[in-house]
């Protein structure tokens, strides 16, 4: 619809003033982001629900349909991915105040977080099952933590057992997992919520980030008196001496305000006890404004920075119809006229932008294998140019300190030093050494991916290797204007269809994929 | 143009003097201080350009600050509401020390008798001292309806200037008004840019010059490759296409070197760019910093607090010292979403509602405490529990946009709609 719109208006813009607009260039500077996204609904599909198309994903999205390949994507699982993630990266898999313990009380304290971090990427990198992992990066922001508040890693057992545990579950069932998490009640300070030193931290940021959002029919008072049934919910916290009991959820009934409370227009009787939570959590959950809100927030990420209001009322009924089934919700709305209207409305984050230009290029290992620990076992460094770049680019995996999670709009992500960063990691990724065996050398490309890069480079004159960089980088053809200025800056003064030396090739298309990768073509999902 | 920001900034000036006694008004100007208790570790031109601002008063730091050359207002926002209780702490209000028994400042650095400052700011104290560094208690928003103690919420508001009735953010309402023709008139010094310049897309965010560069070794063919590609995506590839033209910009006059040393936070590296480009003559009309100082001090202020003030302070005396004479063309302005609760949470401080704001600058009438003190005791509070905005954020902004950036007080109210920064609220906290 937006889409047939804005060609009418050019095809207007052109032909009134087609005697000014004699080169393609002109008219394409009245683009709309539909039209750089291209009219290619798997690539679309596939821009949204992954961290990026590859070659094999858009084959097989073509072979079976849209609509298939969205069952598939939300039925999947990646046991291999899963299997080679805990191999490298182990720490993920064990308990964090164990890891705490074992590495000695903080003296090394970044190496869990990093492997947590690294293990994020990688699986957003390699595993099958993108939705999944989307899906977990999207909740990940939703009940955001940050990951150096608390020294034990208790974001290990929250990423695993809230976050990925119920990622495609039912939102009911995450909700009430984030509130029996001890990395969420320090987060959020209600460890320090006590009968008579009331915190209101936890319960303003439950009701307006994790549940009913802004405006969606809680007061001031509702808030108060939340906090009051969530006071004395913590953890047990007194290290050393319980130190693997560290991080389990208890309820202290002696912490816990005894008074009779009003929340959400339902009273409590004085007296209530721990039974109250579970009873204001219910009332949360069956609230309009939570199906609203949560509604919204998935429209937000999967269909427009503003989503379209129709469809927000739509997935929010089907919340309440289905008690918070996260599938339905999904299967709703990536089969929605209002999402195939929708290519190219959102811009790449940088980690979708960082791990999509690695997909891209066919490499699916998060960069620098070659470390080995102490005891000469090999090991993943895992701070390389992908996380470095990250952080550079405010975007490192868990790194946003407050509770909102990171934005989802342009508004945000749209701006220069962000941008500024891309080009810095792409710059690295092409002609740095961090991926320069896995680009320049295929013998030691370990995995099974398909270096798209190494294809390219593998081209003998510069028309190929441009047409070879566009097709398998971008998968859609570029304005000729655009391709012409790629070819004259590849063939610079020779002709384009005689053969050059590989070294001066190679290095003008190393250039070229940096600036692919870093235009509105690539950036644009 | 000179005449009529003076008179504007004289109308101020009476229109504060008109107000009635309040419990914490301070009706004169801090004690004339010492030249020399300003400068302190800076190099001869910065102690000179200090001596200078502090034996400054009235018409001449007036015409000197306005005049010369196109003025630079910076924003700083303090990020998840900075308890400014703590921070200008009124010591003489003699329910402070009862509602905070065990947050309280024990020793303030006293600032006029009744305000203090936190010792974790005693970098600013000389800059106080010697005229240059002012604030304005009690700050928030006027109308009740505006007032939210949500981060999220108030941050929005806060940027966009009013709480409906506007479109983008208020500083794209500025830019939109300003004649600059500065590539770098809109900066961003942070990572981002901020919602308030939501509405105006020529805003540029940098977060180090030292980076300004994607490094390619293909250089300037790569950078007028990404110029041509993006330019022909139209609207989607306008800040590509922008980014590209800034790296071309500072390949030919890259900005100069710090000075002096600024402190590993946000607000420091955000500060060193800022003064970086206006070092540079890169004419930057507005800047914004985002101040990540760990505000939001829900449990263990106090050590919180003692870790990150003195970065605060000592990322803004750095911007200070390494302008030097240039400060005469720069306000710098401080800002938080609201403030915190008057009564301590044993040991930290729930989301409250009026705050105070900072001025800096060789046209600020420093050494004082500007404003009006509504008084902590229980009637005074706000619901009971908060401290009671009695000068809203906006005639602070207001009153430096018509007496440095050169708007007309009809052009205020269309940045802030509502008669809210109209002159008649101003507080004459300029020279």
């Amino acid at each position: 619809m937006m889409q047939r719109r804005t060609f009418l208006q050019l095809a207007g813009y052109s032909a009134l003033y087609g005697g000014l607009l004699a080169d393609f260039g002109r008219s394409a500077m009245a683009m709309e982001p539909g039209e750089v996204a291209g009219s290619d609904l798997d690539l679309h599909l596939l821009r949204r629900i992954s961290f990026g198309p590859t070659p094999a994903s858009l084959a097989r999205v073509r072979a079976v349909g849209r609509a298939a390949y969205i069952e598939e994507q939300l039925a999947a699982s990646d046991l291999l991915a899963e299997t080679l993630t805990a191999a490298l990266y182990p720490l993920i898999n064990t308990s964090g105040s164990a890891i705490y313990l074992s590495t000695g009380a903080g003296f090394v304290v970044n190496i869990h977080q990093l492997e947590l971090q690294s293990a994020m990427l990688h699986r957003a990198l390699l595993s099958s099952a993108q939705l999944h992992e989307v899906m977990v990066d999207f909740w990940n922001d939703h009940f955001n933590t940050y990951i150096r508040k608390n020294p034990v890693p208790l974001k290990i057992d929250f990423d695993r057992n809230v976050i990925r545990a119920n990622a495609l579950g039912n939102f009911k069932t995450l909700l009430k997992a984030s509130v029996r998490s001890a990395e969420m009640l320090h987060y959020l300070d209600n460890w320090l919520n006590r009968s008579g030193q009331i915190n209101e931290n936890y319960a303003r940021e439950l009701l307006e980030l994790h549940s009913l959002g802004k405006g969606g029919g809680y007061s001031e008072a509702d808030m108060k008196a939340l906090s009051l049934i969530l006071s004395g919910l913590g953890f047990i916290t007194d290290l050393p001496f319980s130190a693997l009991a560290y991080g389990t959820v208890q309820f202290n009934a002696s912490q816990h305000d005894g008074s009779a409370k009003h929340f959400l227009g339902v009273d409590f009787p004085a007296g209530g006890g721990e039974a109250e939570i579970d009873r204001a959590l219910d009332l949360i959950l069956a609230h309009p404004g939570t199906a609203q809100h949560i509604a919204s927030k998935l429209c937000r990420r999967f269909v427009a920075d503003d989503p379209p209001a129709a469809l927000v009322e739509r997935v929010a009924a089907t919340f309440t119809a289905t008690g918070g089934d996260i599938k339905a919700m999904l299967r709703l709305i990536l089969n929605s006229a209002e999402f195939e209207a929708s290519a190219g409305a959102k811009l790449k984050r940088p980690l979708e932008a960082m791990v999509g230009a690695l997909r891209a290029c066919g490499i699916n290992q998060v960069d620098q294998l070659a470390n080995t620990n102490l005891f000469g076992i090999p090991v993943a460094a895992p701070n390389g140019l992908l996380f470095n770049s990250l952080v550079q680019a405010g975007h490192e995996p868990f790194g946003w300190v407050p509770p909102n999670g990171y934005p989802d709009s342009a508004d945000y992500w749209g701006n220069s030093n962000t941008m500024l960063y891309q080009q810095k990691f792409l710059v690295g990724l092409v002609e740095g050494l961090s991926f320069s065996y896995l680009l320049s050398d295929p013998i030691s490309f370990l995995t099974l991916g398909n270096s798209v890069a190494t294809g390219v480079t593998r081209a003998k004159t510069p028309r190929k290797a441009v047409s070879n960089a566009v097709a398998n980088l971008l998968f859609t053809p570029l304005p000729e204007a655009a391709s012409a200025a790629a070819l004259a800056f590849v063939a610079q003064d020779a002709d384009p269809d005689a053969e050059m030396t590989n070294t001066e090739l190679e290095k003008r298309v190393k250039g070229l994929v940096f600036v692919l990768l870093a235009s509105p073509w690539f950036l644009l999902r | 143009m000179l005449s009529r920001r003076a008179l504007l900034t004289l109308l101020a000036a009476s229109g504060t003097a008109a107000c009635g006694s309040r419990p914490g008004e301070t009706t004169a100007p801090a004690a004339a201080p010492p030249a020399a208790a300003s400068g302190g570790a800076t190099s001869s031109g910065v102690t000179s350009t200090t001596s200078t601002g502090a034996v400054t008063t009235g018409s001449t730091g007036g015409s000197n600050a306005v005049g010369t050359s196109p003025h630079t207002l910076v924003v700083v926002f303090q990020r998840f509401a900075a308890d400014w209780l703590n921070l200008l702490v009124p010591y003489g209000d003699p329910d402070y020390a009862t509602l905070r028994p065990n947050i309280k400042v024990g020793s303030p650095l006293d600032l006029d008798g009744y305000f203090g400052l936190n010792p974790g700011l005693a970098d600013l104290k000389p800059l106080y001292d010697s005229g240059r560094l002012g604030f304005v208690a009690a700050t928030g928003w006027l109308p009740q309806e505006a007032r939210d103690r949500s981060h999220f919420f108030a941050q929005s508001i806060a940027e966009a200037g009013a709480r409906s009735g506007v479109s983008g953010g208020w500083l794209a309402r500025v830019m939109l008004r300003d004649s600059s023709d500065s590539s770098w008139a809109a900066l961003a010094a942070e990572s981002a840019v901020p919602a308030s310049f939501q509405g105006y897309a020529g805003a540029i965010a940098v977060r180090n010059f030292a980076d300004y560069n994607h490094g390619s070794v293909m250089g300037d063919a790569a950078t007028a490759l990404i110029e041509t590609i993006a330019g022909l995506a139209g609207t989607p590839g306008e800040r590509i296409r922008q980014l590209a033209e800034g790296v071309r910009e500072l390949q030919a006059s890259p900005p100069p070197e710090p000075t002096v040393s600024y402190p590993a936070t946000s607000l420091g590296q955000g500060l060193k760019v800022a003064a970086q480009a206006i070092r540079g003559g890169l004419a930057p009309r507005v800047i914004s910093v985002s101040s990540e100082d760990d505000w939001d001090t829900h449990v263990n202020q106090v050590s919180r607090h003692a870790a990150a003030l003195p970065n605060f302070a000592g990322a803004l005396r750095a911007f200070h010292d390494d302008l030097g004479e240039l400060m005469d063309g720069v306000t710098l302005v401080t800002m938080t979403e609201f403030g915190r609760k008057a009564k301590e949470n044993l040991g930290g401080t729930d989301h409250g509602t009026a705050s105070s704001m900072l001025l800096m600058g060789a046209g600020v009438l420093g050494g004082r405490v500007h404003g009006q003190w509504p008084g902590l005791s229980a009637s005074a509070l706000y619901q009971g529990e908060d401290l009671e905005p009695t000068t809203d954020f906006r005639a602070v902004l207001g009153e430096i946009l018509a007496g440095r950036l050169g708007l007309s007080p009809a052009q205020v109210e269309e940045i802030f709609p509502g008669g809210y920064a109209a002159p008649a609220n101003w507080r004459g906290f300029l020279r």
